[in-house]
C-alpha cells in the first residue's frame, strides 16, 4: 500500500523565487487498485509520481510505500524494486544494445543469480508480447514495442507497483493500445498501477481517477463519478470522452438514456436498447 | 487555388548500401494549396517525420520531386535560408528545443539570423508573442526554465512564427498538453490560419484534432501515401485505418459499433452534435425501451 500524508514539494526552496508544486497531498492507494492521475500542465502529477519511488523527497510531509518512509534513505533500494517507473519518451531509458540485456539491466543490478535472471527476463518479456525481439537492437524498434521493452526492464525487477507518468503519450494508437492492453494484463494478475495521462479516454480504463489542480486533488473517484461532473472537470483545465458528451445530450432528450457512459461498448449497447425509428433499419 | 507543395513520387532510404539500410519512403504524393489545412496521418514509423523534413530541405529528395513555394528543394542554387524563413516547422516537444537564457532572446533568435536590425527583430518577437498568447512585457525578461510546459511551448512556436513563414508544419502539436491547453492551442491554429492565410500541415495522431481542423488528410502507412480525401472521406474507413495501426475519433467508433449492429447510421460522424443528431433521426427515444438487445456482435475496439 502506498500512503501519501500531507506531502508538500517545492521547487527550489532556497531560491528568491521558490516554485510550490504539491501543497498538502493525502492520498492511500491500496494494493491491486489502477489509478489514472489528470490534472492541466502543471497542476503537480509528474512530481507526486516522482515521490513514489522516492526520485523526490518531501519538503514537507510523508510518503510511506508498503510502511516505508522514502525519507529512510536504509530503505531506497527496497523502495525502487518495489514501486517501478515508466517515463514518457521510450528511448530516454533504454540503455542497451540487444532487447534482452536492456530488460535484465535493472534485475541485473539486485544480484541475482544467473538463473534466476534468465527466468525474470524470460518471463518479463512473454508478459509484454516480445519475446521474438529478445535479440534485436532496441533502437530498430517502433516506439510502442520500445514503450514495452521499458515496461519488461521495470517488471522484471517484479515491482509490486507500477507507476507510468504518460506513458503513451508519444505513441501512435495501435502503439497506445499495445501499452494498456499490456498494464491491463499485469493490473489483473495483482500489480498495483498508477497511470499519468492527458487522454481522457485512457482515464477511463482506471478503477480510480483522481484530479490534480494546483498541487492538490481536486476530485477522487470512479471514472463514472468523475467523468459525470463535466462542469467541474472543464473548470479544471479538463474534459470528458467524447463519448460521455454524448451520453449526457442523448440523456437530455431521453432521461432513460444514461447520463454517464464512459466507453464506445458500452454506449453501442446501450442505444441497442432503444427501437430503431421506423424505415431505418439497416 | 495554386498548391504551395507538391511532393512527387518521393523516396528515400536511411544509410544506402550499408547492414543498417532501412527504406523510409517508397513513393510518396501529396499536395498542399494555398491556405489548406492539411494532416498527415500514419503509424509510429510509416515516414511522416521523414517526409516533412523535406520540405525546408533538412533532407534533399534521393528520387522524386519536392517543389515548395516554386522552387525544387533539389536544386544546388536553392538558398536554405529563404526557404526555411518560408517553411517553419514546430517539432514534436518544441519546449525541447529552448536554449536560451531569456524567453524574449529564444524568440528573436531566427528574425537576427535573417538579419534584421534591432528595432525589426522586437517587432517581430513582439508580434509572435501576441499571436501564441504571451505577453510581451510579462513574459520576454522571464527565464526560459521557470516556465511550465505548456508556456515553453509557446515560446518554441512563437521562435516560428517569429520568422513569420508562409508555411507552417506541426508535427504533434498537443501531444503532451492537458485537454483545455489543447484545446487553446487548435482554436489558436485555426485563427492563425484565418488570419494570416497560412497554409497549415499537421502530423497528429490525435484523430479528434485531426477531424477538427484539416481540410484534408493524407494517410501514409509504410512510406507510401495510401488514401487521400476529406475527414469525413477518410474517417469513414474504420477497416482501412485500424488495418494501419490508426484508429478513428470516438464519436466515428460509436457510429461504426452501431453498424456492426446492422444500423443504417452514417459513418462519416465527426462530432457530438452531429452524432446526436444522427442518432435522434435513428432511434425512437419516444418508444419504449426493447426489451430484447439487439444480436451480439464482436465487440469494437
Amino acid at each position: 500500500m502506498i500512503l501519501v500524508e500531507d506531502l508538500h514539494h517545492t521547487y527550489g526552496p532556497d531560491r528568491a523565487q521558490p516554485v510550490p508544486a504539491l501543497e498538502g497531498i493525502n492520498l492511500r492507494i491500496p494494493d491491486g487498485e489502477y489509478v489514472v492521475i489528470i490534472g492541466r500542465n502543471g497542476s503537480g502529477k509528474s512530481t507526486l509520481a516522482k515521490h513514489l519511488n522516492a526520485l523526490l523527497l518531501p519538503t514537507q510531509g510523508d510518503v510511506w510505500v508498503n510502511q516505508m518512509n522514502t525519507k529512510d534513505p536504509q530503505y531506497l533500494r527496497a523502495i525502487r524494486q518495489t514501486v517501478g517507473m515508466v517515463f514518457q519518451v521510450p528511448d530516454n531509458q533504454l540503455v542497451a544494445t540487444v532487447v534482452e540485456e536492456d530488460v535484465a539491466f535493472g534485475p541485473e543490478n539486485m544480484g541475482l543469480a544467473r538463473q534466476e535472471l534468465r527466468e525474470r527476463v524470460d518471463e518479463a518479456l512473454a508478459a509484454v508480447d516480445m519475446t521474438d525481439y529478445r535479440k534485436r537492437p532496441p533502437h530498430m524498434l517502433s516506439a510502442g514495442q520500445k514503450q514495452r521493452v521499458a515496461i519488461a526492464g521495470v517488471m522484471a525487477m517484479r515491482p509490486s507497483c507500477l507507476v507510468l507518468d504518460e506513458a503513451t503519450a508519444m505513441l501512435d494508437p495501435r502503439g497506445r493500445r499495445e501499452i494498456l492492453d499490456t498494464v491491463r494484463r499485469f493490473h489483473l494478475q495483482g500489480v498495483t498501477v498508477i497511470a499519468i495521462t492527458h487522454l481522457m479516454n485512457e482515464a477511463a480504463e482506471g478503477s480510480r481517477v483522481i484530479v490534480l489542480d494546483r498541487g492538490a486533488i481536486a476530485m477522487d473517484g470512479t471514472p463514472r463519478e468523475v467523468f459525470g461532473q463535466t462542469d467541474r472537470l472543464r473548470q479544471l483545465g479538463l474534459d470528458v470522452p467524447p463519448v460521455t458528451q454524448l451520453a449526457e445530450q442523448l440523456h437530455r432528450r431521453q432521461p432513460s438514456f444514461p447520463a454517464t457512459l464512459i466507453s464506445v461498448e458500452e454506449c453501442v449497447e446501450q442505444l441497442c436498447r432503444f427501437p430503431q425509428s421506423e424505415g431505418t433499419a439497416a | 487555388m495554386s498548391s504551395v507543395i507538391q511532393v512527387e513520387d518521393l523516396h528515400h532510404t536511411y544509410l544506402p548500401g550499408t547492414p543498417f539500410e532501412a527504406v523510409s519512403l517508397r513513393g510518396v504524393n501529396m499536395r498542399v494549396d494555398e491556405g489548406e489545412i492539411v494532416a498527415i496521418i500514419g503509424p509510429t514509423g510509416s515516414g511522416k517525420s521523414t517526409m516533412i523534413q523535406h520540405l525546408n530541405a533538412l533532407i534533399r529528395p534521393q528520387k522524386g520531386r519536392v517543389i515548395v513555394l516554386g522552387r525544387d528543394v533539389s536544386e544546388e542554387s536553392l538558398d536554405l535560408k529563404w526557404l526555411r524563413s518560408r517553411v517553419g516547422m514546430v517539432f514534436q516537444s518544441p519546449e525541447q528545443q529552448l536554449f536560451e537564457q531569456y524567453v524574449g532572446d529564444d524568440i528573436a533568435f531566427g528574425p537576427r539570423n535573417l538579419g534584421l536590425d534591432r528595432s525589426q527583430v522586437r517587432q517581430r518577437v513582439r508580434q509572435a508573442m501576441e499571436t501564441v498568447g504571451l505577453d510581451f512585457e510579462g513574459f520576454k525578461d522571464r527565464l526560459t526554465f521557470s516556465l511550465s510546459g505548456g508556456e515553453m511551448r509557446k515560446v518554441a512556436i512563437a521562435g516560428v512564427l517569429a520568422l513569420q513563414p508562409q508555411i507552417l508544419v506541426f508535427d504533434e502539436p498537443t501531444s503532451g498538453l492537458d485537454p483545455e491547453t489543447a484545446r487553446e492551442f487548435l482554436a489558436r491554429i485555426r485563427e492563425w490560419h484565418s488570419r494570416q492565410r497560412l497554409s497549415i500541415i499537421l502530423v497528429s495522431h490525435d484523430m479528434e484534432a485531426v477531424a477538427l481542423l484539416a481540410d484534408r488528410i493524407y494517410v501514409i502507412a509504410e512510406g507510401r501515401s495510401v488514401r487521400e480525401g476529406t475527414p469525413r472521406e477518410i474517417f469513414s474507413q474504420c477497416d482501412l485505418l485500424r488495418g494501419c495501426g490508426l484508429d478513428i475519433p470516438q464519436i466515428a467508433q460509436v457510429m461504426y459499433g452501431l453498424r456492426n449492429r446492422g444500423w443504417a447510421v452514417r459513418l462519416d460522424v465527426l462530432s457530438v452534435f452531429e452524432a446526436e443528431e444522427e442518432l435522434g433521426r435513428r432511434i425512437d427515444f419516444a418508444r419504449p425501451l426493447a426489451e430484447q438487445s439487439c444480436e451480439p456482435v464482436q465487440p469494437v475496439r
